[in-house]
């Protein structure tokens, strides 16, 4: 019996030391570079970019999606828990995009810092000027509304900006010393966006035919993904396919937003790669306005749209080569990436 | 008897439904957990202070919902059981108690043996902040083993439990009513710190009373323990297999140890609001013994696999086997043949995350050798509907 007790207790002594170099094994790695866990990719990417530069710091990024998810709709995998469980910083978008799942992710995590308020919880829809905020009570018969406004800023350069301020805010909250070289690199990026949205700007200019402005383009959408990069350049969205938001259009609804869109001089209509095909092709068959369903995120691994740069002259690029294309009215069916 | 239970039923769910409305019309707007977002522009209002209001409440750190839970099981052998009623009525409030703890306080109300029961389901304080790369349970809660029995019957892809659960976690309870097994004590769960996505759970409970219980039970020799290790390994794309394996060990007052072994497996794959594939399989094999009597062998499975056409249609098809292996002729000793499979087709339709219809057809036999196959097929209609924050879904 006691050799079966002393057996017992070598075996716990043995449990113990293992664990306690795995949690030491891990404590170290914690410290040597700052764990930075964004939703987005393009948070990965300013991340990267705010921290870098010869007075930077380390950093490990990691990313959650990878851009061809619908960002409402996601998974809580257990990846993403573990992930997150040996993160320093959770960025994201906030404005409840990601609560459907990251909420769960982060409760599961067991890392108290990352936990909303937590100084290692960062939101940075909370640093930038939110469009179309409802006004008014809202109900679930109106469908799918953020109380707290559209969370799609991450596709305009311009509003980048802002989040890029709100991020460098909180790497500075958790490396007080590199503060300086925080803002500088946001700076840096601040100066790179508007040289990005002026490039963009100017080729949109000059794609117009006499007597045409910006604001005489009009778009509408499949759901309001883009309204921020239409706010950016002076486009005119004249609203959604959608009815509500977040309920799939009937065809019956489909048939009264190609007819409005015609009636209003529509150019294109867009949607996110993720969503549904068959509805933007009936639109398009049925208005004559051409679709495209272009990718709303960044996609790391795949060269044209790895770099927020990329992803933002594609959309140009396609946006001048469709309305060059067409006319009001005319028929051009949709392609995609 | 039966109709006064359901005039009881009854009359209680309108009172459900106004606490549940009044409580849930502010929390609209917070549509935390569960909202696809876009921002659809709303006529303005000028009615500030009810904008104001609104705000203010939705602002609340607290996730408050009402599910409710309609059945109508149709059997085509025992025509007694027909009839279309709420099979339960759930009001949940969980949140963050204070930057340390989380809590929640579940109470559903449901028919079962014919009576209407209103109840504490789950009721623990918790924490994912107080220890590093883990989390804890203390109080009543559904027990953290198994897939099945982690979800509450709402949340389940199916209408009703397959047998190896209704046999294993709710031994009693019937076809329609059998739900998740919950208890009270400590539960632990640890990320372990390797590469790969490796949890375990380990807890203790009472084992009082061991599944859906409305008694104390009687003190046990030894409280119920258990262990659920789980580890998942991701998808290129949305999805991924999460696969577990299952200890669970209890006593009862006299004596009679119970052991529970088994594995479960979850795949996921999802394409942006639609969850296109979803399998979901346990298999177990349950020991009893206890001196002075024969040990009793079971072991049972299902298997469901489910596709989706979209975001709203979804067919599955479960497939459930159970077995008392050690069943054996009472005159020579012999062992007896003994196999309870069922099939169960199923359609899905969603109208949205807060409102689900269902259809089904549980096709169940059961051959024990020396007697005759009983047969039993029903069809099932389901309707569940939310109100409120549903917190999040896990995998």
């Amino acid at each position: 019996m006691s050799d079966l007790l002393s057996d017992f207790r070598l075996k716990v002594l043995i449990a113990w030391s293992v664990l306690a170099v795995l949690v030491g094994s891990s404590r170290a790695q914690a410290q040597e570079a700052l764990r930075v866990l964004t939703t987005l990719p393009e948070f990965a990417e300013m991340a990267l970019d705010l921290s870098g530069g010869e007075a930077g710091f380390p950093v490990e990024v990691e990313h959650l999606l990878r851009g061809h998810e619908d960002p409402h709709f996601v998974e809580a995998l257990p990846s993403f828990v573990k992930r997150a469980s040996r993160a320093d910083l959770v960025v994201s978008v906030g404005l409840e995009l990601e609560s459907a799942w990251l909420t769960k992710v982060l409760a599961k995590s067991g890392r108290a810092q990352v936990q909303k308020g937590g100084q290692g919880y960062c939101e940075l829809g909370a640093g930038v000027e939110v469009l179309q905020k409802p006004q008014g009570p809202i109900s679930r018969a109106m469908g799918d509304v953020h109380a707290s406004g559209n969370p799609h800023f991450y596709l305009s350069p311009l509003h980048l900006i802002s989040a890029a301020k709100r991020l460098g805010e909180c790497l500075t909250r958790l490396r007080p010393k590199s503060a300086e070289a925080v803002a500088a690199n946001v700076s840096r990026f601040e100066k790179r966006m508007l040289a990005l949205h002026q490039e963009l700007t100017r080729k949109l200019k000059a794609s117009l035919g006499r007597g045409q402005s910006l604001e005489s383009l009009r778009f509408i959408e499949y759901h309001q993904d883009f309204t921020y990069f239409f706010a950016a350049y002076g486009l005119r969205s004249i609203g959604a396919i959608e009815e509500k938001p977040g309920v799939p259009p009937s065809a019956a609804r489909i048939a009264q937003a190609a007819t409005w869109a015609r009636a209003e001089g529509v150019r294109l209509a867009l949607a996110a790669t993720h969503h549904p095909d068959a509805s933007m092709s009936k639109f398009s068959e049925i208005s004559g306005i051409p679709n495209r369903r272009w990718p709303v995120m960044l996609r790391p691994g795949d060269e044209k749209f790895d770099r927020i740069e990329k992803l933002h002259r594609y959309y140009i690029e396609q946006l001048i080569a469709a309305i060059q294309a067409s006319k009001p009215g005319s028929t051009n069916s949709g392609k995609s990436p | 008897m039966r109709s006064a239970a359901r005039e009881r039923f009854v009359s209680l769910l309108p009172l459900a439904s106004v606490f549940a409305g009044a409580l849930l019309l502010p929390w609209t707007s917070q549509a935390t957990s569960m909202s696809q977002a876009s921002s659809m522009p709303v006529a303005s209002s000028s009615d500030n202070s009810s904008d104001t209001v609104a705000r203010a409440v939705s602002s609340l750190p607290i996730d408050i919902f009402a599910a409710v839970d309609l059945v109508g099981p149709f059997s085509m052998d025992q025509d007694s059981q027909n009839r279309w009623v709420p099979r339960s009525a759930e009001f949940s409030f969980s949140g963050a108690i204070d930057p340390m703890f989380d809590g929640a306080l579940v109470f559903a109300g449901h028919t079962e043996s014919d009576e209407f029961k209103f109840g504490l389901h789950e009721a623990y304080v918790g924490s994912t902040r107080l220890i590093p790369q883990s989390r804890f349970k203390l109080g009543k809660f559904l027990l953290g083993v198994g897939r099945l029995n982690q979800f509450h019957q709402h949340d389940w892809p199916f209408i009703t439990a397959p047998k190896v659960h209704r046999q294993f976690f709710n031994a009693g309870a019937g076809v329609v009513q059998a739900e998740s097994a919950a208890d009270s004590g400590v539960e632990y769960t640890w990320n372990l710190p390797t590469e790969a996505v490796v949890d375990l759970t380990l807890g203790v409970t009472n084992g009082y009373c061991f599944g859906h219980c409305h008694t104390e039970g009687q003190r046990p020799i030894h409280p119920l323990v258990y262990a659920h290790p789980t580890l998942f390994i991701e998808n290129e794309t949305s999805g991924g297999h999460l696969i577990g394996a299952t200890y669970l060990r209890r006593s009862d007052s006299v004596g009679t140890i119970t052991e529970l072994v088994g594995v479960d497996w979850t795949y996921k794959f999802r394409e942006a609001r639609r969850l296109k594939w979803l399998v979901q399989s346990e298999a177990y094999l349950q020991k009893r013994r206890r001196s002075g009597t024969d040990n009793v062998e079971q072991a049972g499975l299902y298997v469901y696999p489910q596709y989706a056409w979209d975001s709203s249609w979804s067919f599955g098809c479960r497939l459930d086997a159970f077995s008392e292996l050690s069943l054996k002729f009472v005159s020579t000793g012999e062992r007896r043949a003994d196999l309870d499979y069922a099939i169960v087709p199923t359609l899905t339709y969603r109208s949205s995350e807060y409102l689900m219809f269902r259809v089904a057809y549980a096709h169940e036999v059961d051959t024990t050798e020396g007697v005759g196959d009983q047969r039993d097929r029903q069809f099932m209609l389901q309707a569940v509907y939310i109100m409120g924050a549903h917190p999040a879904h896990d995998f």
